[in-house]
């Protein structure tokens, strides 16, 4: 199977093929190495052609966070099926809108926009007070602020859709 | 004062997490026995699992279960406990709370009401020290909208505007012109009045470019108060550390002396007893002033006790118990280097916001050197109520630099699945060159230059990335060959142990 690695703005393509013994035959870059990776939870052990890595991450469709050797790095790992299917959806359906989720359970403390409002993407649009702190929910895009799911004071869990943020 | 010895029957210890773990360590070693508090969000916490009794105090948010001075008062007259230890944070600088504790006849293992409160507010702890010559911060003293211009020409620019109730870098404001002076004065009054209840402000001097240098005391009942040398705590965000160092590499032994006595003379102004910690600004010509006294045992007390030897908690319990001090200042020594880092669950690539969720598996770094406290263990749910603060991990060598690199290989052995964490962050922070010199300020981090491109790690990301997404998809989308499940586990893992013969 054939895949497009995506960080820090640059695609890589990678081939990985799984073999009967379980252990991943790999080609990147014109070089062909086996790897062989074990996981608890979102911890890996990887021996990349014999080479011992640790990672942490939960791949997932969209962007997820991969650590290792000190990196931290928000990758998108798309196949190229994902990738042709995305190119169709995006050339005949319109933008879809985004929404701003609670990144970490806690209180709202305030929400910093109201429905109608533009705002820019990395702007504040929420403060959620949790671990004795006050943390800045971001907007991940651009847009016109369309819905506010939740009020001041109420309390959410980590991933609960806070608004909805469409074009203008 | 002559204090009668009386022995402690039974510690009640009003926190939890690490420094709840530590204090019960310290008590079960001397054969006391200990009753741990806890909120509903803590029941299989390791605090309580490992006290001899626990009691269930309150709903999980603080201000209903570890800050309610009753439920914890109650907790100690149900269980018997005739001590308790405050810990960190909470109630460990609550005069009000330390006071009630005398008058219920529990000895409160921290200093005496009085001195908590004569640190706690800050112009009148200036004055204090100003009497007992202890350097502090040019400034003036409760300013109000009459005397402000007056008084920020006499202190001169930048300086700092400040809560007297202050902490935690609230009620604080840099004023850098006369311009800018009205303005911030009602907003550090408005702030300081929302946060302390008490709007009383006063200016300081800004110490631009400053060393975080704090000194450990420790005073007994009967007059003796010693230091146990001094912490660099310089490398900050936003006022909180994020590593600390003994000996700092700044101070040289001619400071480390004046701040050594100056630390003495603070705690002996106010009369103090039990673990504190006299916390001083060193400029780059290295002039120290005096910032504030944290009346309790600091997070950061373990380094101390690695280049001392001596274990600061036990000794709480014996100066509780009107013990005089175990040792003398003569035998007080620095021997080696010791750091320290604070493990969190933050994500420092998304602006430090906590991570929550349960801990799915947990690699610790072991070999000579190296001490970890924390209260971890897989399975725990890291709940958003308390501090994000997972574990603290230390480390103890011959030098400086045999100390960073044991640092480096903990930081690359330490793993804390299923959250979010400053691991790689901290690693970054060991490995950056104006650490390495020992010549910085509480500057570092911002000036710390992202992680550099490195191809080997680009190339390794890129194979590891694919595959753990192909991985992934094939478990969660099981083709014809996985359909055996377990079978087909065993079946590769034999032939993987079957490929390596």
């Amino acid at each position: 199977m054939n895949y497009f690695v995506n960080y820090l703005g640059k695609d890589r393509q990678v081939s990985v093929h799984t073999r009967d013994d379980g252990r991943h035959q790999v080609t990147y870059l014109g070089e062909t190495l086996i790897v062989d990776a074990t996981t608890t939870g979102d911890l890996h052990s990887l021996l990349v052609g014999g080479r011992s890595v640790e990672a942490q991450g939960a791949p997932t469709e969209g962007p997820w966070r991969l650590t290792l050797r000190g990196r931290t790095l928000d990758v998108v790992v798309e196949s190229e099926q994902e990738r042709n299917a995305r190119a169709l959806t995006g050339a005949c359906g319109a933008p879809r809108p985004s929404v701003v989720k609670a990144s970490m359970p806690g209180f709202v403390s305030k929400v910093l926009v109201k429905v109608g409002d533009r705002v820019e993407k990395g702007a504040p649009v929420a403060i959620i007070e949790a671990m004795k702190m006050e943390n800045e929910i971001r907007a991940e895009s651009t847009g016109v602020v369309k819905e506010i799911r939740v009020q001041d004071r109420q309390t959410v869990n980590g991933g609960d859709v806070l608004m909805v943020i469409g074009e203008g | 004062m002559k204090v009668p010895i009386k022995p402690i029957k039974k510690v009640l210890i009003a926190n939890r997490g690490e420094i709840a773990l530590r204090v019960i360590r310290a008590c079960h070693v001397v054969g006391i026995p200990t009753v741990a508090v806890f909120s509903e969000a803590d029941r299989s916490a390791l605090h309580v699992r490992m006290a001899d009794e626990a009691v269930l105090i309150g709903p999980p948010s603080p201000r209903e279960s570890y800050l309610v001075h009753d439920r914890i008062l109650e907790a100690a007259k149900i269980s018997g406990a005739d001590a308790i230890h405050p810990g960190y944070g909470f109630l460990s600088e609550n005069a009000a709370f330390a006071s009630r504790c005398r008058d219920a006849g529990i000895v409160f293992i921290g200093p005496p009401p009085e001195a908590i409160r004569a640190m706690g507010d800050k112009i009148q702890s200036r004055l204090r020290m100003k009497a007992a010559s202890v350097p502090v911060v040019p400034g003036e003293d409760a300013v109000n909208e009459d005397t402000l211009e007056e008084a920020a020409t006499r202190v001169g620019f930048p300086l700092m505007l400040k809560a007297s109730a202050g902490g935690g870098g609230k009620g604080i404001r840099i004023v850098r012109s006369m311009s800018e002076i009205k303005e911030a004065f009602e907003r550090a009054r408005a702030e300081a009045e929302k946060a302390f209840g008490d709007g009383t402000v006063f200016l300081e001097r800004l110490v631009e470019g400053p060393h975080h240098v704090e000194v450990q005391v420790f005073g007994d009942h009967h007059g003796t108060i010693v230091h146990l040398f001094e912490r660099e705590c310089s490398v900050q965000r936003r006022h909180q550390k994020v590593v600390e160092e003994t000996p700092s590499p700044f101070v040289t032994p001619e400071l480390r002396k004046r701040m050594c006595d100056a630390a003495v003379a603070a705690a002996r102004a106010v009369g103090y007893v039990n673990a504190g910690t006299v916390e001083f600004l060193v400029d780059s010509n290295r002039d120290f002033y005096f910032l504030e006294m944290n009346t309790r045992l600091q997070v950061e007390h373990a380094i101390t006790e690695l280049v001392t030897g001596i274990d600061l908690v036990a000794e709480q319990l014996r100066v509780a118990a009107g013990h005089p001090l175990s040792f003398k200042q003569a035998d007080v020594r620095q021997s080696g280097h010791a750091i320290e880092v604070r493990v969190c669950a933050e994500d420092p690539e998304s602006g430090y916001l906590p991570s929550t969720g349960k801990i799915q598996e947990l690699l610790l770094p072991g070999g000579p050197h190296v001490r970890l406290d924390s209260a971890l263990y897989p399975g725990l749910e890291v709940t958003p109520f308390y501090d994000s603060m997972l574990a603290k991990l230390c480390v103890h060598s011959a030098s400086r630099s045999e100390a960073i690199a044991v640092m480096r290989q903990s930081l690359a052995e330490l793993r804390i699945g299923g959250l979010r964490t400053n691991i790689a962050f901290l690693a970054r922070i060991l490995r950056d060159p104006e650490f390495g010199s020992g010549v910085y300020d509480t500057g570092l981090l911002q000036r710390m230059s992202p992680p550099k491109d490195d191809p080997e790690t680009d190339r390794l990301a890129t194979i590891v990335a694919a595959v753990l997404r192909h991985a992934d998809a094939e478990t969660s989308r099981p083709s014809l060959k996985q359909n055996a499940g377990h079978g087909i586990d065993a079946w590769r893992s034999a032939f993987r142990h079957g490929a390596m013969r």
